[in-house]
């Protein structure tokens, strides 16, 4: 993959009112580190730029592909009110990082030895709450159409 | 300078803490109670949507009415004081705080849809919280007990070469309220001089990001392992056995992906990574198991941390 | 009788600035009055033509301009109304107070036509009467010995007026005299800058109408009868300048060293010093915080020089006008630490490279690093803390750096052609005649790269310069082994200090703001103040002698001319009077003695404040210019003017409030339209019997600002407790009256103030 991040590109598009902005790879390789944020001497925030973009793609049907695999945080949050890494990811953890897959399996050995309940499953009053909430601000609907375009097509 | 609590705090749970690095909870609670800080936690309160959020699976308002419903939480068991373990909780629930309070719109929006579906219990007056006053990270509570640290430590960590990693979602996001600095964070630096050691202070990319960058580290890992392999090199550099932390999105880039990253490298990267409350549990005489959670970590604590010298008194 | 008078009311639209926010066509038409003109500058000619034909056609008795603040223009019309006198002519303030303020244009436009009903009301109360000129003392303080100070004394000296130069440091002479070589662009060339300032220095050291004051400063100061009596604090010197005939034998024999901060620290100098080779007075100092008081420089010492006991000195001096030239200071560059400055000997300021090429400086004009080598390249970094709105940076450009990095830049490279020179800018800013010079530089083979460096880290033997090149798009880290960083000028510390002394207002950034900057450049909002050099903005050495000598000419015309007074000030009538002397006792500002076994008023000092008036058991006083009926005038014409449910809030202030005020508009900053400011002569002319006919015709809140600095602040403040004591039992709700400090550079606090009372307000109207 070409890395040609361009802050000032980006900018530069959106005053001009360039479109195609929403469809460009880059605005997706930020890392929401907010350097640009806390030292731009003329006020500019690129990183946020970048997060209204995303949303505006998102908004606009653009860019399904790239939350697709995030959807596993999104279910684990409407349907538990849990937020957690996506399992889909945990094939490449257990291969980049030694010993952490079994080291989740004894999780709740580790906890209790420090004293600490199991990971909290939410009761199910807060989940009633948080899917209710996720589905009026649109989140759900969002959910969905992103898992029936990507998986039509599959 | 901000009035910084001492009581009346939720403290905020962390879903990468709780999964990933359990000691650091343990640690904050060991390291809250011998500064008697008066804090609890709640069942109620849900994650800050945090990954969801910068992958951009949230938008600002799922995010934010999700945080509306955990200030109300905070506000009804009489804690308003939000404290953070993960930079990036700090970072996400002061912006809804600040957005809650300024964007009369938004407000108004996610106030009219919980009024018209049944959770009008939810709901948010400009005001209820203030950014600076009731939304802190826990360096910023350890800060503000500072004073209190030396006549707590046990072990004398000084002749370890330490280094601090200060996130930026704590330094860099809300900028004018960051204690110690963004340029140059020392936050940290100042809270483990208290403990008798000195840390070494700048070096190059101390204040770089540690390269998680949220979907960058799961989907696009070559440009995040870049990013933290220039931070590494550098740690490195200055032979640093401890490297401090103070959130866990940078600890699991730093602690899980060191072996990797030395492999990527070429280079044998040695340091150890604690959390600052694990660091301050550690010199305060907390027990690895029970306390510090060291089972948790990648690299192993015990590879630099061999034997500890009680402080002469 | 009063109701049948003719009153013409002017419309100004200045350019704009009133009309794009207030409907004028509205205006127009809601005003019932003889005449109604309307201009795009009424303070142009034209608009003076406009109204005199109308004063003629019309036969007009009265005036309102509705305009700008009458801090801007009341002279202007006053002048413009003739042959109609001065005083029948009032100004409605619908720009500062209303336009600047204001976003909603039907709210702002029902404001305007209130204020101008107000106006209108009040002018109908008004009588002709003249004003009265008066003469202030010639004596002039200037505070501040740099180049604009120094150049400013100069002026009025060699004018003949007797000046007074009050120094903080030991010697004068300030910045100009460490920066080594200076620039001209005419020339293309860097000449030396101590043989311009040297001269300049003799010139003011042997004019006898010039006094210096070194190690000394203004710790008070207050203004009575046109007169500024000045506290100026003087530190001992240990060392008697009429005697001390500079030999340095002292200094040979001191044992103590520090750093010799006029070089910048990059020296040592000993404990009993001499500041530089031409410092003046020409004598040596002890710094008594660094002395060990051995006594070794006592013995050496033939002239019997040096008194080892001292104690700071008070002393009080008269003069008639002050110059402001109090400078800057460079920006702390621990607020960049990005730039390793205090991580790297060799990461050095302009400043600093200044004193390393300067002949007299700590390498006596070597450029070397800090291990004593010629440096291979030297980086130059340009907007450090200007053009930066993050925290502790500031938003203005600090305009000289270009030119200075250029000079340093040209000056290396004639000495060392070999060492590589590199400014990284962000614009390089050389208006005029400077970019002759900047051609001149790239000719000179120093090299431009356009992008601000994100920081300077070390490498080995080497610092890295990571940097965006931003025309070429590029990232780029650039290998140097010294740095010199372009810092940012701002206000001194004895500036900060001097404009809370003397009460002048200062911009955002804290340079003391000038009362326009257009066409009073050199006047401050205080009479008899005037403000030159770096103290006002930043500025080269140039700009700051023609702004010093601007300032020496305006203290000229005021000295010639006089001070016009606004009549509205106690008036005897020796026919009743008994020269009790009750009001001698009662005025706090002294206006008052026997002169001739009469009771004399000072006009100068008389503020009209009405205390006297009170307490004559003669009633043989009485206050020109109807303020009372002026004042319930006013009242009525804002609230006849209140719409059904309009909150309508009274705020009375004196000139330095309404100053203030006004500063909220300049500063574009607003509070709520239900604000109605009534500007009063003296905050003590509005009476309990006011206050309670605003609250029972339909006032909601009465605001009262008083300057704590003011004589009469207690008083008032006391008056009002009463006041709220006294509504309370009528009725009224006590809270809807406020009292406040006020001070014409805490604009900002003003207007916060005013938000608050207009949002209690509110509450008191929801809860009643």
């Amino acid at each position: 993959m070409v890395f040609d991040y361009n802050p000032r590109d980006i900018i530069e598009r959106v005053l001009d009112g360039d479109i195609t902005i929403l469809e460009d790879e880059n605005i997706w390789n930020c890392f929401y580190c907010y350097t640009c944020h806390s030292v731009c001497p003329v006020g500019n925030s690129v990183c946020e730029v970048n997060q209204i973009l995303k949303q505006f793609a998102i908004a606009n049907g653009i860019a399904y592909d790239k939350l697709y695999e995030y959807m596993g945080f999104a279910d684990s949050y409407f349907t538990a009110a849990i937020g957690a890494i996506p399992e889909i990811f945990f094939e490449d953890i257990d291969r980049d990082v030694p010993g952490w897959w079994d080291f989740r399996q004894n999780l709740d050995e580790i906890r209790e030895e420090l004293e600490l309940d199991p990971p909290l499953m939410p009761s199910d009053e807060v989940i009633d709450e948080v899917s209710k909430i996720l589905t009026i601000t649109g989140f759900k609907d969002k959910i969905e159409r992103i898992r029936q375009s990507q998986e039509a097509d599959l | 300078m901000k009035n910084i609590p001492d009581k009346d705090i939720l403290l905020f749970r962390s879903c990468l803490v709780s999964v990933e690095y359990p000691g650091v909870e343990a640690s904050t609670k060991f390291v809250f109670d011998k500064l008697g800080i008066d804090y609890a936690i709640s069942e109620k309160q849900t994650c800050c949507t945090g990954l969801g959020h910068y992958s951009d699976v949230f938008s600002q308002l799922d995010t934010t009415a999700i945080g509306a419903r955990n200030f109300k939480i905070a506000r009804e068991i009489g804690r308003p004081n939000l404290v953070m373990m993960c930079a990036t909780c700090y970072a996400i629930n002061k912006k809804s705080v600040k957005l809650l309070n300024k964007k009369d719109d938004l407000r108004d929006e996610i106030n009219e849809l919980f009024e018209e579906n049944g959770l009008s219990h939810l709901k948010y007056e400009k005001d209820d919280l203030k950014p600076t006053e009731n939304i802190f990270h826990v360096v910023d509570i350890l800060y503000g007990k500072k004073d209190k640290i030396k006549e707590n430590i046990k072990y004398d960590l000084s002749d370890y070469t330490i280094a601090t990693h200060h996130g930026c979602h704590y330094c860099k996001v809300h900028y004018e309220d960051t204690i110690g600095g963004v340029r140059d964070p020392n936050i940290m630096d100042e809270i483990i001089e208290e403990c008798g050691c000195k840390t070494i202070g700048w070096y190059d990319h101390k204040r770089a990001t540690c390269g998680t960058g949220f979907r960058q580290r799961y989907s696009n890992p070559d440009l995040s392992f870049t990013a933290t392999a220039d931070k590494m090199n550098a740690v490195a550099d200055e032979d640093v056995d401890i490297l401090v932390h103070l959130c866990p999105n940078c600890h699991i880039q730093f602690d899980r992906y060191q072996h990797l990253i030395s492999k990527r490298e070429g280079r044998n990267f040695r340091a150890i990574h604690l959390n600052i409350t694990q660091f301050l549990a550690l010199a305060m005489g907390g027990d690895f198991d029970k306390v510090i959670g060291v089972k948790a970590h990648t690299v192993p604590i015990e590879s630099v941390i061999k034997d500890l010298r009680e402080v002469s008194k | 009788m009063r109701d049948d008078l003719k009153v013409g009311v002017f419309l100004c639209e200045c350019g704009g600035n009133i009309s794009d926010t207030i409907d004028l066509d509205e205006v127009r038409d809601s005003l019932d009055v003889e005449f109604i003109g309307q201009f795009e500058n009424l303070c142009s000619l034209n608009g003076r033509k406009i109204i005199r034909d109308a004063i003629f056609d019309h036969d007009l008795d009265r005036v309102v301009v509705a305009a700008c603040s009458p801090i801007s223009h009341e002279k202007t019309f006053q002048d413009y109304v003739k042959p109609l006198n001065p005083y029948l002519m009032d100004m409605a303030n619908i720009r500062e107070q209303c336009s600047w303020v204001h976003d909603n244009s039907e709210k702002a436009t029902h404001k305007a036509i209130t204020l101008i009903n107000a106006s209108i009301e009040k002018v109908k109360q008004s009588d002709a009467v003249d004003p009265i000129y008066c003469q202030t003392p010639e004596e002039v303080a200037v505070i501040g010995g740099g180049i604009a100070g120094m150049n400013a004394a100069l002026s009025l000296a060699k004018q003949g007026t007797k000046v007074t130069i009050i120094e903080q440091s030991p010697s004068i002479g300030g910045h100009m005299a460490k920066i080594g070589k200076v620039f001209s662009p005419v020339k293309i060339a860097e000449e030396c800058g101590m043989c311009l300032l040297n001269p300049i220095l003799n010139e003011l050291v042997w004019n006898e109408n010039i006094e210096v004051l070194t190690n000394a400063k203004v710790i008070e100061a207050e203004r009575r009868a046109g007169t500024y009596n000045l506290i100026v604090e003087q530190s001992p010197r240990y060392v008697d300048t009429e005697k001390c005939i500079a030999c340095g034998k002292c200094a040979e024999v001191c044992e103590v060293e520090v750093p010799n901060d006029w070089n910048d620290n990059l020296s040592m100098r000993k404990a009993i010093y001499r500041p530089f080779g031409q410092s003046y007075p020409e004598s040596y100092v002890i710094d008594m915080d660094n002395c060990s008081k051995c006594g070794d420089c006592f013995r050496t010492c033939n002239m019997k020089a040096i008194k080892l006991r001292g104690h700071p000195e008070k002393s009080l001096l008269q003069v008639g006008s002050v110059i402001v030239a109090t400078g800057h200071k460079l920006f702390d560059m621990e607020k960049r630490p990005e730039y390793g400055y205090t991580r790297y000997d060799d990461v050095i300021t302009q400043s600093e490279l200044g004193r390393i090429t300067g002949v007299n400086g700590p390498t006596k004009g070597k450029l070397l690093k800090s291990n004593g080598e010629v440096p291979k390249r030297v980086v130059m970094i340009q907007c450090v803390g200007s053009r930066d709105e993050k925290p502790d940076g500031h938003k203005y450009c600090s305009k000289i750096c270009c030119t200075v990095a250029l000079k340093n830049a040209n000056i290396i490279k004639h000495k060392y052609p070999d060492t590589d020179v590199l400014i990284c800018y962000t614009d390089v800013r050389t208006p005029g005649m400077f970019e002759k010079y900047y051609k001149h530089t790239q000719e000179n083979e120093v090299r431009f790269l356009r992008g601000r460096p994100g920081e300077v880290v070390k490498k080995g033997d080497n610092f890295i310069v990571r940097t965006e090149d931003t025309i070429k798009g590029e990232f780029v880290e650039i290998e140097a082994d010294m740095v010199v960083l372009s810092t940012a000028m701002e206000p001194s510390q004895g500036t900060r200090e001097i404009a809370e002394i003397l009460n002048v207002g200062t911009t955002e950034d804290g340079f003391i703001k000038e009362s326009h900057p257009k066409i009073k450049p050199v006047a401050t909002d205080v009479q008899g103040i005037f403000v030159c050099g770096t103290a006002q903005d930043p500025k080269d050495i140039t700009d700051s002698i023609m702004q010093a000598t601007a300032a020496a000419s305006k203290v000229s015309e005021y000295n010639y001319g006089g001070v016009e007074i606004e009549p509205f000030i106690a008036e005897i009538d020796n026919e009743k009077c008994t020269v009790c002397g009750e009001c001698i006792a009662r005025c706090k500002y002294k206006s008052m003695s026997i002169q001739d076994d009469e009771v004399y008023i000072d006009p100068m000092s008389c503020t009209g404040c009405g205390k006297c008036l009170v307490d004559c058991k003669q009633r043989a006083i009485t206050v020109n210019g109807n303020i009372d009926e002026k004042i319930v005038a006013t009242i009525n014409g804002v609230l006849s003017k209140k719409r059904e449910g309009e909150r309508m809030i009274l705020v009375f202030l004196d000139n330095i409030g309404y100053t203030a005020a006004d500063n909220i508009g300049v500063n574009r900053l607003s509070y709520p339209e239900s604000i109605h400011i009534i500007k009063v002569i003296s905050v003590n002319r509005v009476r309990p019997r006011h206050i309670r006919h605003a609250l029972e015709n339909g006032a909601d809140g009465i605001f009262i600002g008083e300057f704590p600095g003011d004589l009469m602040y207690d008083e008032v403040e006391r008056k009002i407790g009463m006041v709220k004591e006294c509504i309370s039992e009528m009725g009224h709700n006590p809270e809807r009256v406020t009292f406040s400090k006020v001070y014409i550079p805490y604009f900002t606090g003003l207007a916060r103030k005013l938000t608050d009372f207009d949002k209690k307000i509110v509450e008191l109207n929801e809860v009643e």
